[in-house]
């Protein structure tokens, strides 16, 4: 953080471009911040991994260099290995289940306080939609990933769900996704939708099948010491930013979200297909037992988790008959 | 006063008089960049950024195509390719005015596209038919000047170091689509000096005598097969998805060890450690500085001195052709003085957004600011390409400067064509699908 | 003074070798990624992550080891017309502020970091990323060493101050 002329320079640090939803949920915090406390703070977003990619990101806002990143819940697991379930196949059985445990911040709360022996704090969340498989060839069943190599992310969780529905991972970074599909280095990779029209897969990658093994939060994090040495006024300030760039951010998710599978389809011919998802869910199922095994510090919020599938899909089941 | 005109100024001023004083490029870049962030940031935070940023700019998978190019082209160097090459080369240029200039050129062409060296090129071609020419009665400046003209070709004729540098820089652009589209301004500029020589030597009478018989020529053909099939297996396994890009430059090491280790037999095996190592202290020469060069980049965006200067830029005209000839001149200016690797580190981040606002398309800046730079490389006072020219030519930088001056002309028409024409550049990537 | 130069010559022995040793296993690692994945249509899941640590690894210590030959890349066409005393002073100027750099940049930040970062581990090999980060320091405790040597030498006239060449590319 700066002190320049009077004002306190607040950098915020994302990978996302300039007209994804999380940029535009920050623009919301930068306002509301500079409209109540203008006088004090000036807030900077620095987009595109321009002050480095996620992981070297928090080690910066973890000295100060940055004041707030906003990292994927797989970057935090090293600092607190409970963020490990969101890699979890099938954590949540709806979307519902999904949003109504990220907006129950009493709970979340104590999850986010998990980090700040490391020196920084969770401030909200991000929608980062639900995650499926894509490839040049149709996935209509789990048997038609079987052999495929599919690009994951560099997390071993990743790759052993990947593994369990028996395609082959091929860990690479994203940025060589796009000609290794082209050329045929692999099959497909999987993402959310937005993947195929913002890193333009859809234009290699044809065919897009909703089997939504995961919703894979983004965490907007800050420096401890940062929010620690707020007053009360400009504390509360920050947090209610916080929260409606969560608000703005979600709306923003959805409508680009329905905009990207238009222009997938009908602009580059992707094929979305609705797929059966218990086939796949049945694949990755023994992985829950794997992972509850191995991590004791997940148990907890697995079980809170499941209340709330439960009770969601009992409000989903009387909603419909 | 603005943050990023005080960190500017710092990073300038400072940066200025450390390289003039012969301070290692690399360390002057870290020093300045440190000093500019350390009014603004805690003692602490400066140094973490530092180390981290050093780190991370160096630990990326795309740049270690890097090593291996550098070791597959001192593979090459030792293993008697060049040779090979110019035999073919003679064979293409015949009995044209100035063919033994002309097959410079072409085996400039050649070699460069594999080697990824316009030095490399430079010293195995011009050390080869400099002698030869002199035994022909060409003046060693008329040959000197033809060799260092077309060296640096091999820089955009892939594979091609500072293409991958670019694509990092510029955050991910594709690497096979820059390495395609490299292809056309290579030429180009091989062509445009073939033209130049063709008028010279007919003005000096430079006529070949050699002539190939049938038999020969076939010999000449087949020898050079091997080395041809390396372009053949490296560029086509990309573009075929046999292997991605950075996976070609290992293919690269195995294929050329393989070939010279047991078909030419021209390496023994006692000798690879020592040429492993040559490769890796070139490695580290280059490595450090882009490490390095990323604590610059970093502290630039930190302070936001990219975005003041395209203001200021966008801010004096809004025609897309003056700024751009501005910058062209810039990047001139800069080549003169610095090699092609730092000034690509440095000054990416800082004219990338400004033609971006202009509407040009990544990859055709990339290949218009590297075929700057490339200009660089040949230029006093500081030209590597140059300097290794004149060594091997046994000349004098004074008198072959005068034969460069035409070239200059030369090359430098064909820049303003990739700079305004957008199709030069990225016809061949729109072909393969990449654009 | 003896010391100094078997010091200098053991350094560079090792520091080559180590590299040499890393060039090679990042050819074996690199080959083995692409025939396993085309041939035997099983992906390395941590091949990509060991080869662009082995090669930071090797680029760094190559890097220190360059700065013991004083081979870096610089702009000498004004530095190199300084002659005698002033010339030396130069280069011994020159050394220092090498010397400040690796201590303040690569041994302060470098061991911060690695502090930082020792309960992260890398997401396939799963070492511990402050483990990685050691390099680092290495390389400016190595770099330290060298300017030290190389100022002794200057000031000794075992090294002529313009001993440094003109790097290609
Ligand atoms: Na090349
Ligand atoms: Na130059």
């Amino acid at each position: 953080g700066t002190v320049s002329g009077r004002k306190r320079i607040v950098r915020i640090s994302h990978a996302q471009s300039e007209t994804h939803p999380e940029h535009l949920g920050l623009l919301a915090f930068k306002e509301y911040v500079e409209d109540n406390l203008g006088d004090r703070y000036e807030v900077q977003i620095f987009p595109n991994e321009i002050l480095g990619a996620a992981q070297r990101a928090i080690e910066l806002t973890q000295t100060g260099a940055i004041d707030f990143v906003v990292a994927g819940t797989a970057n935090l697991e090293t600092f607190a290995s409970v963020y490990e379930i969101f890699s979890m196949p099938y954590l949540f059985d709806s979307v519902e289940a999904y949003h109504e445990t990220m907006m129950d911040t009493d709970y979340m709360e104590q999850i986010y306080e998990s980090t700040d022996e490391a020196g920084f704090r969770v401030m909200t969340w991000y929608n980062a939609g639900t995650r499926s498989f894509y490839a040049k060839t149709p996935i209509e069943t789990p048997d038609d990933l079987k052999g495929k190599k599919i690009r994951v992310q560099q997390s071993p969780a990743s790759v052993a769900m990947t593994q369990a529905f028996g395609a082959a991972a091929s860990p690479m970074s994203f940025g060589e996704v796009y000609t290794a599909i082209q050329q045929g280095v692999i099959d497909g990779a999987e993402n959310n939708e937005l993947a195929l029209t913002n890193n333009k897969h859809g234009e290699v990658a044809k065919y897009y099948a909703y089997n939504n093994h995961q919703m894979v939060p983004d965490m907007l994090i800050a420096n401890l010491k940062f929010l620690e040495g707020l007053s009360d006024e400009e504390r509360k300030i920050f947090t209610d930013a916080a929260r409606i760039s969560t608000e703005v951010e979600m709306e923003n998710w959805d409508e680009q979200v329905a905009e990207a599978k238009r222009i997938a389809e009908e602009d580059m011919g992707v094929q979305f297909s609705e797929v059966d998802v218990e086939a796949f869910k049945e694949k990755v199922l023994p992985l829950h037992e794997q992972m509850l095994e191995e991590n004791p510090k997940i148990r907890d919020f697995y079980s809170h988790i499941q209340e709330v599938n439960k009770e969601s899909g009992q409000e989903k089941g009387e909603d419909e008959s | 006063m603005d943050i990023a005109v005080l960190s500017g100024l710092i990073i300038l001023v400072m940066l200025v008089i450390m390289l003039v004083a012969g301070m290692p490029i690399a360390v002057a870049l870290g020093v300045s960049s440190i000093c500019a962030i350390l009014p603004i940031l805690n003692f602490e935070a400066t140094v973490v950024t530092g180390a981290q940023r050093i780190f991370s700019g160096i630990s990326v998978f795309s740049l270690l195509a890097i090593p291996f190019f550098i070791l597959a082209g001192n593979i090459m160097n030792k293993g008697g390719i060049a040779v090979r090459l110019i035999n073919l080369a003679k064979l293409v240029t015949g009995r044209a005015p100035g063919a033994l200039a002309q097959t410079n050129v072409v085996a400039n062409m050649l070699f460069g596209s594999i080697s990824g060296s316009g030095t490399a090129a430079a010293s195995a071609m011009g050390s080869i038919i400099g002698p030869i020419e002199k035994e022909e009665g060409y003046d060693p400046n008329f040959s000197a000047a033809a060799n260092i003209a077309t060296a640096p070709t091999g820089l955009l004729i892939p594979p091609s170091n500072v293409m991958i540098t670019f694509s990092l820089v510029s955050g991910g652009t594709s690497v096979a689509a820059l390495f395609m589209a490299g292809y056309v301004p290579g030429f180009l500029w091989g062509l445009a000096c073939m033209l130049v020589i063709y008028v010279l030597a007919k003005k000096k009478g430079y006529q070949s005598t050699s002539r190939f018989t049938g038999k020969e020529a076939l010999q000449v053909l087949l020898q050079a097969i091997p080395c041809l099939l390396l372009i053949v297996i490296v560029i086509g396994g990309i573009i075929f998805g046999i292997f991605t890009a950075t996976e070609g430059s290992v293919v690269a090491v195995v294929y050329s060890l393989i070939l010279s280790l047991f078909f030419y037999k021209s390496i023994k095996l006692k000798e690879l450690p020592q040429l492993f190592k040559e490769s890796a202290e070139m490695t580290g020469i280059i490595i450090f500085l882009i490490g390095v060069s990323s604590i610059m980049s970093w502290v630039m965006a930190f302070t936001g001195i990219p975005t003041a200067i395209s203001d200021g830029l966008l801010g004096l005209t809004n025609n897309k052709f003056i700024i751009l000839l501005i910058i062209n001149i810039l990047l001139l200016v800069v080549g003169t003085f610095m090699d092609m690797t730092p000034a690509c580190l440095i000054f990416t981040p800082i004219f990338l957004p400004v033609c971006a606002a202009l509407g040009m398309n990544t990859i055709h800046f990339g290949i218009m600011m590297i075929f700057n730079l490339c200009i660089g490389t040949i230029t006093p006072p500081v030209g590597t390409t140059l300097f290794v020219g004149v060594r091997v030519g046994n000349v004098k930088i004074e008198t072959v400067f005068k034969q460069l001056l035409i070239y200059f002309a030369a090359i430098f028409i064909v820049l303003l064509l990739v700079t305004y024409i957008p199709q030069i550049s990225l016809w061949l990537p729109g072909l393969m699908g990449y654009v | 003074m003896k010391a100094l130069n078997t010091l200098r010559k053991g350094m560079d022995r090792i520091l080559s070798s180590a590299c040499f040793v890393i060039f090679a296993f990042m050819v074996c690692i690199g080959t083995y990624q692409i025939v396993v994945r085309y041939f035997f249509n099983s992906p390395s899941t941590v091949s990509e992550e060991l080869l662009t640590y082995s090669f930071t690894w090797m680029a760094l210590l190559s890097s220190a080891y360059v700065f013991g030959k004083r081979d870096h890349m610089r702009m000498g066409f004004l530095a190199d017309k300084l002659t005698g005393q002033k010339r030396l002073a130069l280069e011994v100027a020159i050394e220092v502020l090498i010397l400040a750099f690796a201590v303040i940049v690569l041994i302060f930040g470098g061991i911060r970091i690695m502090d930082l970062t020792m309960t992260q581990v890398t997401a396939s090999l799963g070492i511990p990323m402050g483990t990685v980060y050691t390099v680092v320091p290495l390389s400016g405790v190595l770099i330290v060493v060298y300017t030290v040597i190389n100022i002794i030498d200057l000031c000794a006239g075992r090294i002529e101050p313009g001993d440094t060449e003109e790097t290609q590319e």
